[in-house]
């Protein structure tokens, strides 16, 4: 299993943006509000077993966790993503159940690592 | 007269004997009655002529009686003037003055003369002696004596010669008469005329004369009529007259013949003559009905001896027809029957004339007919049981096949349903068949729909292959194959033959297999992704360490971990490329290219390192080929491969690069007379460095070999390179070839060649150009659209973009990015594929549709590494493609690579230079 957070990503992000933590701050921030509403987004689809509303929330999951090294969750996001490109929606609510766990501990990690300026322990 | 034909029609055309009678009856009628006719009109006139020349007969002989009855008179009367003596008496009883004895005397004698004269001939009616005063004298009719008669012609004129005064009204007796005078002459030689003698006829014996009916048969009429139409006769007092034409024809004094109206009234043929010494006419006529009597009694006669002959004649050709048609009514019933299907019939018609032949020859017919049918018959049940047998076979077939058979009609309604089907979905035949196929093994609406798709292509093409989920009949889903072909009879589509394949147990390896490559791929993506995302920080990071304050020993490590780390990332990128080849998953892009551009900016590119090694680069050209279509970034590939290891393994001299192209077919000008047609391309790359040994020449394009294995040593790389090389080329439809002549020196010379189709479609960008672009600033004013929905991304890219020096307009979905790309002409759009509403595959597409100029350069953005991506980009219209997460130097590339970047870079100004 991937890490929940790599704490090379968020560097490497820090970085990218020019050594701005405000900035990643901002970012994280954006993160942290639209989780719920791609996670709502998720569930939703999967009540009424739609693979094709499945697809989009899971991708921008997957790429917001990217950006902030949230591999965990990216994976798992990718896998829904993927399955649900294949017209499957099996396995689907566990799958989700899991990406909210992931984001979770993903939310936790980040918290840390604001403290720390997201620099790497 | 049509009511009549058609009334007559039936039986009348249906009978040939009543049709042969009623014409003969027709023909005998016509014929009967003119043959009566001109019978009658011949006879007619023949007993016309007869009958004028009977009555011409009688009134002559008639006319001749009458002239010497009246010459006999006249004799008879003259007789007396020659009697010796008369004269003198006459004279003595005359002068009785002087005398009155011998007066008396003569007196005596003469009038015993004249009652003697008299007697003897009776037609006299009276004889009288006329003085020369004109006084009778002496009369056979006392009364008359002392009469004066001097002023009647026949004294006038008889007194000097006889005369006769013929046929007039006598003033003494007041009727008609003849009167016949002579003068009476002395005897004693003086020859003195001394009186008249004269003489009344009587008209008794005319009367008789003219009544005489010899020749007149029994209706025939004679009469003397006088001028003044009075009839002349004794007999009667009465002043009859006639009024006749013969009486007209009589009064104007002519003769002739003529028919017509009888003193009765009713018609006659009569002859009349006039008769000048009688001052009369003799008219002698006949009746007509008599005289012509006998005609009409031929005529009539003819008439019925025909029409009895005629009735006689039909009734024998009745009975003789009866004779003719009973064989032909007979022959009629027996093809009747023969039409109805009894081939037995005979006719049996046994005759030498012509109908006997026609029924023989129907006989023969008939039985020929029989002879057919009983050998049609054979044939027919031998080709049924033959059918039967191949049905049979043919139904046995489609019952042992292990292969679920099912037909349908039009209405797809099934129509076969073999055992394999009943295996396959578990309904018995009599279940399924006449039942619909739709409500047996599908479902949902899709389903049906699909169905209903599967034979319209079926009826279209010919052919349908499926493969779907269909329902056994317990509801449970399966996975079949299904090929479906219209079953079409003589043109007619009559239904569908399908086959139903179970291939559940396929389609799970399938999936398995699929799932599994896919894994394959995401893994090679995620490889990929996973390497080259720490290289590339490695290769910044050194990068960035070099431009930094360096003691001379940090230095060299730092430009030693930048080196390897290059050195790492083209090994991996190697080993990317050639497990993606090795997999085919490799795909080759088709876009127009300027292959002397591309070409030309890989050698810039070796360009700085062929320099610091002191070695000449040269880039010949024979030919400018249009635009290609192809794949440029794999032509630099191959080129840069080759040059690079042109540039390492040459220490001294230099490297020639020549390109030859020329054109092939030269193919169809289009309207524009833009080139077209195939062109051939050769490049090669022909060094001055250690050349190839022949052994080594054999591996030398064989993967993970180097020439030489002391080669990697000293020189490093995978030895992938020119296995990849030559992979591209192959891919190309082209070739990459060696030669050397392993003498260190002299070199080796590779060449590539491969063909590509001229285009007149324009080159977007030369990939070859990446690097100088990418070593470029960027102009601060190009106009950049970021369109991207989530907010986070929407945040780091614009960060990224700053820090690159440039600004971006934001849209948050595609509607937006459109909208703002109608408003706004941008250099560059940023395009997040994945977005709600529109998404950005298809507002590149709409965008692109607008064709607005100048053409914005659509850069992808997308977090699916995944192969096929990039592809399903470029075919929307994108120019670029960068993966997420995003990093600074890819966007930075794909951003450079646009049109304005480039063209806006040389007008930058210094200051305004992306920042380092």
């Amino acid at each position: 299993m991937s890490e929940v957070l790599e704490e090379q990503a968020l560097a490497t992000l820090l970085e990218m943006v020019g050594d701005d933590p405000a900035f990643v701050d901002e970012l994280v921030d954006a993160y942290l509000a639209d989780v719920p509403v791609q996670e709502a987004a998720l569930r939703d689809a999967a009540a009424r077993a739609s693979a094709v509303d499945l697809v989009r929330p899971a991708h921008t999951l997957k790429g917001a966790s990217l950006n902030l090294g949230g591999t965990q969750a990216a994976e798992i996001a990718r896998e829904i993503e993927q399955r649900a490109r294949t017209g499957s929606v099996v396995g689907a609510e566990e799958l989700i159940a899991s990406l909210e766990e992931a984001n979770s501990a993903l939310e936790v990690a980040l918290r840390d690592a604001r403290e720390r300026r997201w620099r790497p322990a | 007269m049509i009511a009549l034909r058609t009334r007559l029609a039936g039986p009348f055309r249906r009978s040939l004997r009543a049709r042969l009678v009623a014409y003969f009856l027709a023909l005998s009628t016509v014929t009967v009655v003119l043959v009566g006719a001109i019978v009658y009109a011949r006879a007619t006139g023949d007993l016309t002529a007869s009958v004028y020349e009977r009555l011409q007969a009688v009134a002559d002989i008639k006319a001749d009686a009458l002239d010497r009855w009246v010459d006999e008179q006249i004799r008879n009367v003259v007789l007396v003037g020659v009697v010796p003596g008369v004269g003198d008496d006459a004279r003595l009883f005359l002068d009785d003055a002087s005398n009155a004895a011998a007066a008396a005397d003569a007196e005596g004698r003469l009038r015993a003369l004249l009652a003697t004269l008299v007697a003897q001939t009776a037609d006299a009616e009276e004889i009288f002696i006329v003085g020369l005063d004109g006084t009778i004298e002496l009369s056979t009719l006392a009364s008359h004596e002392s009469l004066s008669v001097k002023d009647e012609s026949f004294f006038g004129t008889g007194s000097s010669h006889t005369f006769v005064q013929n046929v007039y009204r006598s003033s003494l007796t007041g009727r008609p008469t003849i009167t016949i005078a002579t003068p009476l002459f002395d005897q004693d030689g003086k020859g003195q005329r001394v009186a008249v003698v004269v003489a009344n006829l009587s008209l008794q014996r005319v009367d008789r004369i003219i009544q005489e009916r010899t020749g007149l048969g029994e209706t025939g009429q004679a009469f003397l009529v006088g001028t003044d139409h009075t009839l002349i006769q004794g007999t009667t007092q009465a002043q009859d007259e006639l009024h006749t034409v013969a009486a007209d024809a009589i009064a104007a004094g002519e003769s002739g013949r003529s028919r017509y109206d009888g003193s009765r009234g009713a018609p006659v043929i009569g002859v009349y003559s006039w008769l000048p010494e009688r001052n009369a006419g003799l008219i002698a006529e006949m009746s007509e009905e008599e005289a012509l009597g006998s005609a009409r009694q031929l005529a009539i006669s003819i008439g019925i001896v025909g029409l009895g002959s005629a009735i006689v004649l039909a009734a024998g050709i009745w009975i003789v027809a009866r004779r003719l048609t009973r064989p032909i009514l007979s022959l009629a019933a027996t093809a009747s029957r023969v039409q109805q299907g009894d081939l037995e019939a005979v006719s049996g018609i046994r005759s030498d004339d012509e109908v006997g032949a026609l029924a023989s020859a129907f006989d023969d017919m008939t039985r020929e007919l029989r002879e057919n049918v009983e050998t049609l018959e054979r044939r027919v049940d031998e080709r049924t049981a033959e059918l039967r047998r191949q049905k049979t076979y043919f139904e046995s077939l489609v019952e042992v096949s292990p292969v679920a058979i099912v037909t349908m009609d039009p209405t797809e309604r099934v129509s076969a349903w073999n055992p394999a089907a009943t295996a396959l979905f578990g309904y018995m035949p009599e279940e399924a068949i006449g039942r619909g196929i739709d409500e047996l093994i599908l479902q949902t609406d899709a389903h049906i729909a699909e169905g209903r798709d599967l034979r319209v292509e079926a009826t279209e093409r010919g052919e349908a292959h499926l493969i779907a989920q269909r329902i056994r009949k317990d509801g449970s889903p399966m996975d079949v194959e299904i090929s479906m072909v219209p079953l079409i009879v003589d043109g007619e589509h009559v239904g569908f033959y399908a086959i139903y394949h179970d291939i559940t147990e396929l389609e799970q390896a399938r999936r398995e297999a699929d799932a599994a490559n896919q894994a394959k791929s995401a893994f090679l993506a995620a490889m990929s992704h996973e390497i080259r995302t720490p290289m590339n920080a490695v290769i910044g990071m050194s990068g960035l360490l070099l431009e930094s304050e360096l003691e001379g020993e940090q230095r060299d490590f730092a430009e030693s971990i930048s080196t390897s780390a290059e050195a790492l990332l083209t090994i991996i990128n190697d080993i990317l490329d050639f497990s993606k080849i090795e997999a085919g998953r490799f795909e080759l892009e088709s876009a127009p290219f300027d292959l002397i551009r591309t070409i030309r900016a890989t050698v810039d590119l070796i360009r700085p390192l062929a320099e610091k090694k002191g070695l000449t680069l040269e880039l010949v050209t024979d030919g400018e080929p249009p635009p290609l279509l192809g794949d440029a970034g794999r032509v630099r590939q191959i080129l840069l491969n080759l040059l690079s290891n042109a540039t390492k393994f040459t220490e001294h001299g230099g490297v020639e690069v020549r390109v030859e192209s020329r054109l092939l077919a030269p193919g169809s000008a289009d309207a524009e007379g833009e080139p077209a047609g195939r062109w051939a391309m050769e490049v090669t790359v022909r060094d001055t460095g250690i050349g190839i040994s022949p052994g080594a020449m054999e591996r030398l394009f064989q993967s993970f070999n180097q020439a030489d294995a002391s080669i990697s040593r000293r020189y490093g790389g995978t030895g992938l390179g020119l296995a990849i090389s030559r992979r591209l080329a192959e891919l190309m439809g082209g070739t990459l070839t060696a030669t050397s002549s392993g003498i260190a020196g002299e070199g080796s010379s590779f060449r590539l060649a491969f063909e590509a189709a001229a285009t007149a479609a324009a080159v977007a960008a030369t990939p070859g150009e990446v690097s100088a672009g990418a070593a470029a600033t960027l102009h601060p004013g190009m106009r950049i659209l970021l369109a991207e929905d989530n907010p986070m991304n929407r945040k780091l890219a614009l960060r990224l973009l700053e820090n690159l020096g440039l600004q971006a307009d934001v849209a948050e979905n595609g509607a937006e990015a459109l909208a703002a790309s109608e408003r706004t002409a941008y250099d560059v759009i940023l395009m997040d594929v994945e977005m709600p509403e529109l998404d950005g595959l298809e507002t590149t597409r709409r965008i692109r549709t607008a064709a607005r100029e100048p053409r914005p350069w659509i850069v992808a953005m997308t977090a699916s590494a995944m192969e096929g991506d990039r592809e399903a980009c470029l075919a929307a219209g994108m120019d670029e493609y960068v993966s997420k997460p995003i990093r600074p130097h890819e966007l930075r590339a794909a951003i450079a690579l646009a049109p304005a970047a480039a063209s806006r870079s040389a007008a930058a100004s210094p200051s305004s230079g992306a920042p380092r």
